[in-house]
């Protein structure tokens, strides 16, 4: 990546963002739908794709609302946050 | 219809020596040619001679302007006219009706068809030699200058052309209102440059052709679609003057077709204008013979053309001659007006009103069709022509027979939309059938009856039928009523079996009446290791046959074993974009190379237990890009490609759903598949065995599936029965054709009789298991009636075509014992089918069905049902099975 | 192969997908085409309102040959489970 210092955290979230894919992560939106599910890819635009999903509300302890045994995708607009679980 | 038969000859009819040049008398001499005019046309366009008084009008001069000579002109009939007899001072505006064709082939005499063809030639030279148009061009104003102390018209029409420019005509209204109804517009007109008109008229010049049409509509247009009623013109014909948003209104309703259909569709749309140059070449091109039949054509034709150019029109020779001479230059652009006027009449005329309605249909029926390739009728006939080159004998009966396809003469019309893939494929049924009954076998039936001696023992069920005549069929079907001594023909009977080898030695058979020869089992391998790449990798195929069947209708469980969904769709867009390559590389002229492709279909990928490519077709989407994979594929890749999905049949999705044992409930969007599927991939294997293979490939491919599949369930399923169906139809048809021109070897005869016995064992005893129970058919057409049906679409029924189509090639290809057992196994279906037939005799129980549905409905059973006996010479009506005759 | 979402999303084209929107809604459809601001062209949609009535969950649904969906409201994109 560029050695430039003021991308360097350009760089670093991107080295986050490629070291997590195929881990299982949570997904929120603004909407508060919390998606949890393995990785399969994520772009610039903060794309998502899940594989193996769950639909939760806020909070995962607050009881599954839906699984989605396809692919899921989720678009970059709508996303708050994204960690490894 | 007249759409092949224009006729130019009408003006013929009107032909008056008398009236040479005499101007004055031409007022008298012209009521009296009217009063002697034919007026057939009266019969065909009514309302036509209402208008006819308009034309002697004087005043129409004062009204649309003078320059009446061009007016008169776009009279269809009237230009021919002066072509005709050229040295003829004609009045304006004589209408001249266009005749229909009955009428003039009821007619016509050899003059007329001499004329025929001096008119026809004219769009014929310019359709094949592009300079001819040119040529005409320069030829005109010489020719003009030529006639010009004859006819003494030049000056009298340079006159009016200046009368007119005194008298500017009124300007033309907006849209062209006076235009309505008539189907081809000035745009229509002025074909696109660069076609087969070299030169267009500027646009002042178009001015004049609005009015002309003005004219026109009352003498032309309007009356013919009086005749026409309930034919008006569709919108889009309409004002032809905003072509921009025309073309938008078109637009709007495809968007309810997916985009793929639409950018199918689009090409359709823009057609219209280029339709009507396209549509006279069509007519132009069917018009040849009509040539060929006049033996002096050419050169009269030449000398007729002359005369058309020479000889201005003549409407205004009543007019004053008290006028200035012309100058020059006047006479210059005369001429130059002239010359244009000369090009654009000459394809005038060549449409009859039905004609051009029959194209407005079309027109609209591509807008909505869901096939646009196969119903794009100018496709096909592009396609005839295209192939033939030349329009000779034979192209124009394929013209004709596109034609009447499409006109729905061949389905009756409502029932028009039939399976085009299936149709195919019932038509290599039928001709198989054909020729089967078609030989003359008395001799065999001879034997037969002897036979029937034999196994007169084994009659136990059923009514025996009287006396002498017993058939060993009566045993089966019942009672039949007929004598033997009819001498239907019938299809040849073999005894193959060892006890009978003395009744074979007495058949007097063709060539592969080889029945009594031992088989030879290495002749299977023989003819299987000429096949070269047949042989079957054993290990891969062990493992794959033992995952055959029953699997369920889950598409995933299938698909897993092919490396998961996403792999496969993953592997359906890489094909997707590799042909995409490909057809831009075809289209910018590039080397085609189609490694990449055919790597991408996983053909011969043994890593998955289901080869990849099966579960390709899975999808629509992955079925739906077959053609267009198999533009780019050699034919040893086909036929591998195919010898790979016969040998997975199994485990191919769509049979799986169309198979009423594992999918007793289709949805309305599997029944949506199984279509699909049908119409494109099982077309694509019609015309690859009726195409390119030969017999040892389609045993190759029949031994593929048989070997490597449970055959007894593929039955089960309606796609599975079809493909069968094809397989051994296709084989009987080569059987049938090579039997006269003894090109099979023995030990291919040997090889299909094993395949086929093979074939046959799978399915013994399960064969009333190919007719799906009632359950699924009363699941399908409900189904289907819940689904949107079409306005004006009869309710569904199941149609059991099929499965009579797979009995009847069966049925072709074996043996009598074969028949017999046949015949023995779906007895009740036969039955059922009979009784269900006399049941629709009776009147309509639902107010819903009219009775015509009905009619139909039992014809389509008995006809259907007759497919299959007919093989047996037998034949079912009215509730009987009798002998064929 | 690359593999960003949106080339995940591709293998969907002419598929039957699930979308769901913003506001309590989902579509589902045939998948004809997408961009990258996830506009949506879907054909025989279903087009499903939900909405709380005196806290009971009410469904409404609609039905549409063909939707052009602006990526605006898109929230979530996948395969639907029956069908």
């Amino acid at each position: 990546m560029s050695s430039v210092a003021q991308q360097e955290p350009t760089s670093a979230s991107t080295q986050f963002l490629s070291d997590i894919i195929g881990k299982p992560v949570n997904v929120k939106l603004h909407s508060g739908m919390l998606y949890v599910g393995t990785l399969e890819s994520i772009d610039g635009f903060m794309n998502i794709a899940l594989s193996s999903a769950t639909e939760h509300y806020e909070n995962k302890n607050n009881g599954l609302i839906n699984t989605y045994n396809s692919d899921v995708f989720l678009r970059g607009t709508q996303v708050m946050y994204i960690s490894e679980v | 219809m007249s759409f092949f038969g224009f006729d130019p000859t009408a003006p013929q009819q009107q032909s008056h020596p008398q009236q040479h040049q005499h101007q004055q008398q031409q007022r008298s001499q012209h009521q009296q040619q009217r009063s002697q005019q034919p007026l057939d046309f009266e019969d065909t366009y009514k309302g036509y001679g209402d208008y006819q008084a308009e034309d002697e009008d004087f005043l129409n001069d004062e009204t649309f302007g003078n320059n009446v000579e061009l007016g008169n002109n776009f009279d269809f009939g009237h230009s021919q006219q002066q072509q005709q007899q050229p040295q003829v001072g004609q009045p304006p505006a004589a209408p001249v009706p266009h005749r229909s064709y009955v009428a003039a082939a009821a007619s016509g005499t050899s003059q007329q068809a001499h004329m025929d063809a001096a008119v026809d030639l004219r769009p014929m030279e310019s359709l094949w030699n592009p300079n001819s148009g040119a040529a005409a061009n320069t030829a005109g104003p010489t020719g003009d200058q030529a006639e010009q102390p004859r006819v003494l018209s030049m000056e009298e029409i340079e006159r009016n052309q200046r009368q007119m420019q005194m008298h500017p005509p009124p300007p033309p209204p907006q849209g062209y209102p006076a235009m309505q109804g008539y189907p081809m517009p000035p745009g229509n007109f002025m074909p696109p440059p660069g076609q087969n008109y070299p030169m267009m008229a500027p646009p002042p010049q178009q001015q004049q052709q609005h009015q002309q049409f003005q004219q026109m509509r009352p003498v032309f247009n309007q009356p013919n679609y009086m005749g026409y009623p309930g034919n008006a013109p569709p919108p889009h014909h309409q004002p032809q003057q905003p072509h921009q948003p025309q073309k938008q209104q078109m637009v709007a309703p495809q968007m309810q077709f997916p985009p793929q259909q639409q950018q199918q569709q689009q090409p359709v749309q823009q057609a219209p204008e280029q339709q009507a140059p396209h549509e006279q070449q069509l007519a132009s091109q069917v018009a040849m013979p009509q040539m060929d039949r006049s033996s002096s054509s050419l050169s009269q034709s030449s000398n007729e053309r002359d005369n058309f150019k020479g000889h201005p029109r003549q409407p205004h020779q009543r007019q004053p001659r008290n006028r200035e001479p012309l100058t020059p230059e006047e006479q210059k652009r005369l001429e130059v007006r002239h010359a244009k006027v000369e090009k654009i009449l000459k394809h005038s005329g060549l449409m009859t009103p039905r004609d051009k309605d029959f194209i407005t249909r079309y027109q609209l029926s591509q807008i909505v069709t869901e096939d646009p390739y196969n119903e794009d009728f100018y496709f096909q006939v592009y396609k005839i022509i295209q192939r033939g080159g030349v329009v000779g004998e034979s192209n124009k009966g394929l013209i004709a027979r596109a034609y009447l396809e499409h006109s729905g003469h061949r389905l009756g019309g409502r029932y028009k939309r039939a399976d085009i893939a299936l149709q195919r494929m019932q038509s290599q049924v039928e001709k198989a059938v054909t020729v089967a009954k078609e030989r003359p076998l008395r001799k065999q039936e001879k034997e037969q009856s002897r036979e029937n001696s034999n196994t007169e023992g084994s009659n136990s069920a059923g009514v025996s039928s009287a006396g002498q005549s017993n058939d060993n069929r009566d045993g089966v079907l019942g009672k039949i009523s007929s004598s033997l001594n009819s001498k239907a023909p019938r299809r040849q009977l073999q005894i193959p079996t060892s006890n009978k080898t003395l009744l074979n030695s007495l058949l007097v058979n063709d060539e592969h009446a080889t029945a009594a020869k031992p088989t030879n089992p290495d002749a299977l391998m023989e003819v299987t290791e000429s096949l070269g790449n047949v042989e079957l990798s054993q290990t891969a195929r062990v493992r794959r046959r033992s995952s055959y069947a029953f699997t369920s209708v889950d598409q995933s469980s299938v698909l897993s074993r092919s490396g998961g969904r996403k792999f496969v769709l993953s592997l359906i867009e890489t094909v997707y974009e590799e042909v995409l390559e490909l057809e831009a590389n075809l289209r910018s002229g590039k080397p085609i190379d189609n490694k990449k492709l055919w790597e991408a279909l996983h053909i011969n990928d043994e890593l998955y237990e289901v080869c990849p490519f099966i579960s390709m077709l899975s999808f629509d989407k992955g079925v739906k890009i077959m053609p267009r994979i198999f533009n780019f594929l050699e034919k040893d890749q086909k036929l591998k490609l195919l010898q790979t999905f016969f040998s997975e049949l199994s485990h191919l999705n769509i049979i799986i759903i169309s198979s009423y044992k594992t999918n007793p409930e289709p949805t309305e969007s599997q029944l949506k598949q199984i279509d699909i599927f049908q119409t494109v991939f099982l077309k694509i294997i019609v015309s690859f065995l009726s195409s390119s293979s030969n017999f040892i490939e389609i045993m190759g491919l029949l031994l593929h599936l048989i070997k490597n599949n449970n055959v007894s369930f593929i039955s089960t399923s309606k796609i599975g029965l079809n493909l069968i169906t094809v397989l051994i139809s296709r084989a009987a048809l080569i059987r049938q054709d090579t039997n006269r021109s003894n090109m099979l070897s023995s030990p291919e005869i040997s090889t299909w009789n094993e395949i086929y016995d093979k074939l046959f064992t799978a399915l013994e005893s399960k064969l009333a298991a190919v007719f799906p129970p009632k359950e699924y058919i009363q699941k399908v057409t409900s189904v289907h009636l819940k689904g949107h049906v079409a306005p004006g679409a009869t309710p569904q029924h199941y149609d059991q075509a099929y499965i009579w189509q797979f009995l009847a090639s069966l049925a072709l290809s074996g043996k009598l014992n074969h028949q017999r057992i046949i015949i023995d196994e779906v007895r009740d279906q036969i039955f059922g089918t009979i009784n269900e037939a006399e049941q629709l005799k009776e009147t309509a129980k639902t107010p819903t069905e009219s009775v015509d549905d009905l009619v139909y409905r039992r014809e389509k059973l008995y006809q259907d049902l007759n497919l299959f006996l007919n093989v047996m010479g037998l034949v079912s009506r009215d509730g009987e099975i009798s002998e064929l005759k | 192969m690359s593999n960003t979402p949106l080339d995940l999303l591709k293998l969907n084209l002419d598929e039957r997908v699930y979308v769901k929107l913003r506001g309590a809604r989902s579509i589902t459809g045939t998948l004809q085409a997408f961009d990258s601001h996830c506009n949506i062209v879907l054909s025989d949609c279903t087009e499903t309102k939900y909405s709380l009535v005196d806290g009971i969950l009410q469904s409404e649904e609609r039905e549409s040959e063909m939707l052009f969906v602006r990526g605006d409201s898109v929230t979530l994109i996948t395969t639907p489970e029956d069908e």
